[in-house]
């Protein structure tokens, strides 16, 4: 006997029969049909669709065998492939390859064997399909061309198999997309009949398995035509939108709807696939929101800062009307109609504000005017909190109110304490005059008792008159009425007039003024201005401190700013009085006040002052050790 | 050079005007006549024949600048140095009085005892 050569592309050919995945499946009909058929034609009683691996041959199909395979050394079929070419032997007694071959001379006893190589798509020859019979034979060339072409017929049923299975497991797998897509799907005919339903269509719809199919799309939409429409924008691809579904109950359901067409490439219009997501909740929400903001005075919104610097107000509640006039859908894609708005005198500072809550992230918050269409101008007040998207964008969420009754009464409140204070002013003048005269002693001496009175009665005058002053001033200072005159200014000959202008009042607290040395800078400020802001500051020091301290006043440059501060080694400022230090009528101890002396106002006007000038102002204290003041004025140059 | 002895006021509170006056005629020396009103002014002033004008802005009726070019307009008096009284003023109003053609300003409330040296010192100013 002798064995089959191995072929010379072996281990390609077994990657291939292997790929196939027929070698241990269970029988097909397909194929038993083809053995039975081959039988049939070549008068056998044994037809085989035999398959070739590495240590056997395995029927695919018998017809007349019972074992399933043998080994591959025994196989007539291996010398078929290994020649890949027919083989028939009509009697293999005379066969010395095969004589003692003991499947002729033991059961199924061989005699006739005729074999063609199957092949793959590519021509790799796997098995054969052959016929055997236990007497010797001849096949004629009929027979041959039979048996030639089911060979053919099974290889290609091979691949068909193959894409079969492949198509079965896609459809598997989308039938478990569609059955677990987390929305609801339809897969529609091109008039938009359901073909297919998938169980969250179902539940969403109200509808059994099975109940959707064969209905027809535009009967489940609200709106008259849209399905048309849809699938009319769908020839230039996916199409996206919202509207309504009827439920079975005849419920009326807020869906997005995405519609896309199933198109085989090269093929014509298959159908749609559509996939609807519930609105239910969303749209929920949007009118519990609504609701809610109905309540609210003036509108609550986000505001959309995009990277380009365009702008846009994704929400905004109905109130939008009151403060801008406007709707919220004109502006949900471009701020420009509300932006355009702002009056004209208060659009640069809302926009600066906006671009420095973007940059560092906090809170906008500003007063303005806006010029409603219907209303004419309004005070409003806005606060927004941002928030920077990952695409570089900034959301605010936030609201504004309108505030022009407020305005209108602080108006009011300013115009009477301005008036008021004027009114003050004329006899104040005249007693401060008259008690001048007589301390002054233009009429002669006085009694020492009355001269005591006379000099309280005079001090008090002035301490009012100051405080008068001081109104005016705030008064005009918040009404942005107060004019400044900025001019670069040489620091140090301003800090010597400062020093001495305040020395009196200081050695009469005894303590003493020092100007520490340093180079002589260039501030940009107003000259009286400045002058009245280190006079309180020189004199609220001095007052702070005990007799014998001294308070020294300094300048020291630094990048872009010059920083002037004032230091005593008083008792420093209690923790809880820090953040109203600079209020409006805020001391620290109303006991304390009448001792110290003061209006309250003075670090309110500084501080008010200061920033008019463009500078900062603030403090640097530790309860009994003493309090540093500074401000901050923007530099113009350095001396040397 | 002509000696500084008439001063002419023109204010309409009578406190004030008391008070400006004690102030010129017992602390400065000066003689002085005191006018309620800026009409009263015009007419007195030609038979006082003042040597320094002293006048409020703000008055009911004619005001201190209105009175100014009234003033001008008479015979021997348009030369008469003036000099405005007014609260506290910014610094760009000093200029503008002073286009109107007063001499200096003088702010109030005015420090009764340094009233007339203020005055003294405008006038050296004028004539020096």
């Amino acid at each position: 006997m002798s064995q089959a050569p191995i072929p010379a592309n072996e281990q390609e050919r077994l990657d291939a029969l292997h790929a196939l995945e027929l070698l241990d499946s269970p029988a097909e009909a397909m194929f038993d049909h083809i053995t039975a058929l081959a039988a049939q034609i070549c008068g056998t009683p044994i037809a085989l669709i035999s398959l070739i691996d590495a240590q056997r041959q395995w029927f695919k199909s018998r017809v007349g065998l019972d074992v399933e395979q043998t080994a591959r050394e025994l196989a007539f079929c291996a010398h078929a492939v290994a020649a890949d070419a027919p083989l028939e032997v009509d009697n293999a007694l005379d066969d010395a390859r095969f004589r003692d071959n003991p499947l002729v001379t033991s059961d199924p006893h061989i005699r006739f064997y005729a074999g063609v190589p199957l092949h793959d798509a590519r021509g790799l020859a796997l098995g054969t399909l052959c016929v055997i019979d236990r007497q010797p034979r001849h096949l004629d060339s009929h027979q041959h061309a039979q048996l030639q072409h089911l060979a053919h017929l099974t290889g290609e049923l091979f691949e068909l198999r193959l894409q079969a299975r492949r198509q079965a497991e896609q459809s598997a797998m989308h039938q478990a997309m569609l059955d677990n897509a987390g929305s609801a799907v339809l897969v529609l005919d091109p008039q938009g009949r359901v073909l297919r339903s998938n169980p969250e269509a179902q539940q969403l719809l109200g509808y059994s398995p099975g109940d959707l199919e064969d209905r027809y799309l535009p009967q489940l939409l609200l709106e008259p035509g849209q399905y048309e429409r849809l699938c009319t924008a769908c020839s230039s691809g996916p199409q996206s939108t919202e509207g309504q579904m009827r439920a079975r109950s005849g419920q009326h359901l807020p869906v997005r709807l995405n519609l896309s067409p199933i198109r085989a490439e090269g093929q014509q219009l298959q159908g749609y696939l559509l996939v609807a997501n519930d609105l239910s909740q969303r749209e929920e929400a949007r009118q519990r929101l609504q609701r809610i903001a109905a309540q609210l005075p003036g509108m609550v919104y986000q505001y959309l800062l995009r990277a380009d610097g365009s702008s846009c107000f994704p929400y905004a509640s109905a109130g939008i009307r009151d403060v801008y006039g406007c709707t919220p859908e004109e502006v949900s894609e471009d701020a420009g109609p509300l932006l355009a708005r702002l009056h004209p005198d208060d659009a640069p500072q809302v926009h600066a504000a906006i671009a420095r809550s973007a940059a560092s992230l906090s809170t906008w918050h500003q007063e303005y005017r806006v010029l409603h269409p219907l209303h004419g101008p309004l005070w409003v007040e806005g606060r927004a909190a941002p928030q920077r998207l990952p695409g570089g964008e900034t959301l605010w969420h936030g609201f504004i109110s309108d505030i022009s009754e407020r305005k209108r009464s602080e108006q009011l409140q300013n115009e009477f304490v301005s008036t008021v204070s004027h009114e003050l002013r004329t006899p104040l003048t005249a007693i401060a005059g008259s008690l001048g005269l007589i301390n002054g002693g233009a009429l002669g001496a006085v009694p020492e008792q009355m001269q005591q009175m006379l000099e309280i009665a005079q001090s008090n005058s002035q301490r009012l008159r100051k405080l008068i002053d001081d109104l005016l001033d705030i008064d005009k200072l918040v009404a942005g009425k107060m004019r400044f005159d900025l001019q670069p200014l040489a620091l140090r000959p301003l800090l010597e007039q400062a020093l001495h202008n305040n020395q009196p009042y200081a050695e009469h607290h005894g303590v003493r003024l020092l100007l520490l040395p340093g180079i002589d800078c260039q501030v940009t400020a107003d000259a009286q201005r400045l002058e009245q802001v280190l006079a309180n500051l020189l004199a609220n020091a001095a007052k702070f401190s005990a007799a014998g301290q001294s308070v020294e006043l300094a300048a020291v440059p630094g990048d872009g700013w010059v920083r002037i501060s004032v230091r005593d080694q008083g008792q420093g400022i209690a923790p809880d009085f820090k953040p109203r230090i600079f209020s409006k009528f805020a001391q620290a101890d109303a006991g304390d006040t009448r001792r110290q002396g003061g209006t309250g106002l003075g670090l309110a006007i500084s501080k008010e002052i200061i920033e008019h000038m463009g500078g900062r102002i603030g403090f640097d204290s530790v309860e009994g050790q003493g309090s540093t003041f500074w401000l901050d004025l923007p530099q113009v140059g350095v001396q040397s | 050079m002509t000696e500084l002895k008439r001063i002419l006021h023109v204010e309409d509170d009578p406190s004030i005007q008391a008070v400006a006056k004690v102030a010129l005629e017992a602390v400065g020396g000066f003689q002085v006549l005191s006018c309620a009103s800026g009409q009263e002014a015009l007419d007195q002033v030609q038979g006082f024949a003042p040597d320094f004008i002293l006048l409020d802005v703000m008055m009911p009726g004619m005001d201190g600048p209105q009175t100014l070019e009234r003033l001008r307009q008479l015979v021997d008096i348009g030369e008469v140095p003036v000099a405005f009284m007014t609260a506290k003023v910014q610094p760009g109003e000093v200029a503008h009085y002073r286009s109107l053609g007063a001499l200096d300003v003088i702010v109030k409330p005015f420090d009764p005892m340094q009233l007339a040296a203020q005055i003294r010192q405008i006038w050296s100013q004028r004539h020096g």
